[in-house]
């Protein structure tokens, strides 16, 4: 009798802990690659007209990252405030960094021309690794790294007004 | 114990028991010759039946009842067959979320649809919990019944009571005076043994058995399906399932989805049948297309830590892809889906002085990676400067690219010539060109046909759980096999007084028991036919 209440009690815990597991990788487990507080990806990208730049190497820093494309409406407009901001914070420690997605360079620096950006950075990536890695789907997709490589937010579609851009970048200087 | 149910041989049997575990004898009210006999787990109490009182008992029992399994299969069915009323997510023809698509394309009823999950219906969480409850049920079913199954069958006797003969479906009461029953138990043993029954002798009372081990089958054939399930469910274990699409165009190489693969096609090849190759003339319209082919080279990247960084290339596979022969390499597994012909991938353009119509030499403009800047030859250089893949103008009139394919491919040259030292800026779409200032061109490009490729279309396969699966569906089998090739037979003969007291069961196929026990007692002196074995029945 006794033996037979264990043998279900058993029976009915393998069974509830399979399902639960079934059920939490299933549609609770996070399986975003970046989680605001963990850290970020590493990566290197090659920068337009300049060297190539890795994340990590960035000790220090606060780091903005920005995936865009020319052929992204919203990425087009928010370019220019991108460019204004990388301005404000030179001298305070927050980078930002454009990677554009997919693209080859001449597009991109057209492109840069066009809408004047000299003061930010544009990284390439044309095989499209480091988006993949990101997970970025809708674009833009801006991503807010505190100085120690952890997330601080995650801003998904825009254009994001120069203000959004300004008061997320303020809360991560160093 | 209190509830247990005492037979007349002494006996205490659980609750829920209707026929004696000892001796067969039926114990609910009732004489045998009204009693409804359930044989079909031996009479024996099925634990669900047995304890209600419990939170565990209760979850047990819900779980172990039939009909319930039943229902939630029907709803499965009911909730897949709606499923295909609408498209699901991954074939909507649009490019737009779900939440809008449904309820544009389809009104209210889309929008219920989206609501409850059909548009995306494998992964909606009832649904997954449904398949779960039947694989559930799957368990304590099979647990519930052939635990006290097994048992009755392990212990159960030889010399049975009458009634527990007498209620048996085939049975017959036989005259036995005058002959000695050791003798008649000795001669039924050997004729039964003779027929391969397994035969076990309690004094004058005779049981015969062959099958038992088909009784099995429905639980072996369970724990096939309960492998089945675990292993299409290993699927959402990260790494256990890829299926991911790739285009490739001739000559490159591109990273392979998800994994630390790159992907280079050397040639993309489409065959088509000629003429002669037809048994027979057709009269087709068009060509029929006998192979798509590509021949691949598959990499591993060893330097796939860091996403960006330059890769460093290893060949490890090479295969010519054709449909149905993927690109096989450790579980991974490349299948041609797709081809798009003649893809654009460099323009080549001729220049021309205008007005001495002298050739200039010519330049190919690539559509990927455009160089910025091309000799067309000694003295005349061509600098890319602005390159639009796939052209469009925005609502300001701008010039804008759609995508990255180069579907529509829009040039800004410079072109600087010793007659155009500073430059001529002209605009080179598909097709035409255009000077930035309106005027007539100094240096004109004339197109020559361009670089053409194909592009392969691959499906990147990668399944570990399919020997799982194999294995399931071949555990599965063999219980399906177990179960409906053979029978579990039994045959008793029990001597009582001046009777001999016939009976046999089968869980199938009670034409070939009957006949056998005709035949066992023709051996021994009594003649009587497999309907008189029914009939006898009927009377008793």
């Amino acid at each position: 009798m006794k033996t037979r209440k264990i043998t279900r009690l058993f029976v009915l815990a393998v069974i509830v802990l399979a399902v639960g597991w079934t059920f939490y990788t299933a549609y609770f487990k996070d399986k975003t690659t970046v989680q605001v507080g963990k850290p970020v990806p590493d990566f290197v990208a090659q920068q337009i007209g300049g060297e190539k730049v890795q994340l990590s190497q960035l000790k220090g820093k606060a780091v903005v990252l920005n995936f865009w494309g020319t052929y992204c409406p919203p990425c087009r407009e928010e370019m220019a405030d991108l460019n204004r901001a990388s301005k404000e914070f030179a001298n305070k420690d927050v980078v930002i960094l454009a990677i554009n997605v997919g693209e080859s360079e001449i597009p991109i620096q057209s492109f840069a021309r066009q809408y004047k950006l000299d003061a930010l950075p544009l990284l390439m990536d044309p095989a499209r690794a480091i988006t993949r890695k990101y997970q970025i789907g809708q674009m833009p997709s801006t991503f807010f790294v505190r100085a120690d490589g952890t997330l601080y937010k995650h801003i998904v579609g825009g254009p994001m007004s120069y203000k959004t851009i300004q008061d997320n970048m303020q809360q991560i200087v160093p | 114990m209190l509830d247990n149910v005492k037979c007349e041989c002494g006996h205490a049997n659980p609750v829920g028991t209707t026929l004696c575990e000892s001796c067969g004898a039926p114990l609910a009210d009732g004489t045998a010759a009204n009693q409804k006999l359930d044989m079909r787990y031996e009479g024996a109490a099925r634990r669900s039946q047995v304890y209600q009182k419990t939170i565990v008992d209760r979850v047990w029992n819900f779980f172990s009842s039939v009909r319930n399994a039943v229902i939630m299969i029907v709803l499965t069915l009911i909730a897949s067959a709606i499923g295909t009323i609408f498209p699901q997510e991954r074939y909507i023809p649009v490019p737009k979320p779900a939440e809008q698509y449904y309820p544009e394309a389809y009104g209210t009823l889309g929008l219920i649809y989206y609501k409850l999950g059909f548009h995306n219906l494998y992964s909606s969480w009832w649904f997954i919990a449904l398949m779960l409850g039947i694989g559930i049920s799957l368990v304590i079913c099979s647990l519930d019944r052939v635990v006290p199954l097994y048992r009755a069958l392990k212990k159960q006797r030889v010399k049975r009571d009458k009634k527990f003969l007498q209620i048996q479906k085939v049975n017959a009461e036989l005259d036995a005076s005058g002959k000695d029953a050791e003798q008649l138990a000795a001669a039924l043993e050997e004729s039964l043994k003779k027929k391969r029954y397994h035969v076990r002798r309690e004094q004058n009372a005779l049981l015969g058995e062959k099958g038992r081990f088909s009784r099995w089958g429905p639980y072996i054939n369970h724990i096939g399906l309960i492998i089945f399930l675990a292993g299409c469910l290993m699927r959402l274990i990260p790494g256990f399932y890829l299926d991911q699409y790739v285009w490739v165009r001739e000559g490159q190489t591109v990273p392979v989805p998800e994994t630390n693969y790159y992907l280079k096609s050397v040639e993309f090849v489409k065959e088509y049948y000629q003429d002669d190759e037809f048994p027979e003339k057709l009269d087709l319209d068009g060509v029929v297309v006998k192979e798509y082919k590509t021949k691949a080279v598959l990499y591993e990247n060893e330097n796939a830590s860091i996403p960006g960084a330059e890769p460093k290339l290893k060949q490890v596979a090479q295969h010519d892809i054709q449909v149905n022969h993927p690109l096989k390499y450790e579980g991974l597994l490349l299948y041609q889906s797709g081809e798009q012909e003649n893809q654009l991938q460099a323009l080549n353009l001729k220049l021309m002085d205008t007005a001495t119509k002298q050739s200039l030499g010519s330049v190919k403009l690539d559509l990927l990676s455009p160089a910025k800047e091309v000799k067309a030859s000694k003295d005349v250089t061509v600098q890319v400067l602005q390159y639009f893949p796939d052209f469009a103008l925005d609502e300001n009139k701008q010039p804008i690219t759609k995508s990255t394919e180069p579907n529509n491919p829009a040039f800004i040259v410079n072109t600087i010539s010793p007659k155009t030292p500073n430059g001529e800026k002209q605009w080179i779409f598909l097709g035409n060109t255009l000077t930035a200032d309106g005027k007539e061109p100094i240096i004109t490009y004339a197109f020559a046909k361009p670089d053409l490729v194909d592009m392969s279309g691959l499906m990147v396969r990668k399944d570990n759980s399919i020997p799982v699966i194999f294995f399931g569906a071949a555990i599965s089998m063999i219980g399906l096999v177990m179960g409906f090739y053979w029978q579990h037979r039994r045959i008793w003969f029990q001597t009582e007084g001046d009777k001999l007291l016939v009976a046999a069961h089968t869980n199938k196929n009670w034409f070939g028991v009957k006949n056998e026990v005709v035949k066992i007692l023709e051996a021994n002196g009594y003649h009587i036919s497999a309907a008189q074995l029914e009939k006898e029945a009927k009377q008793s």
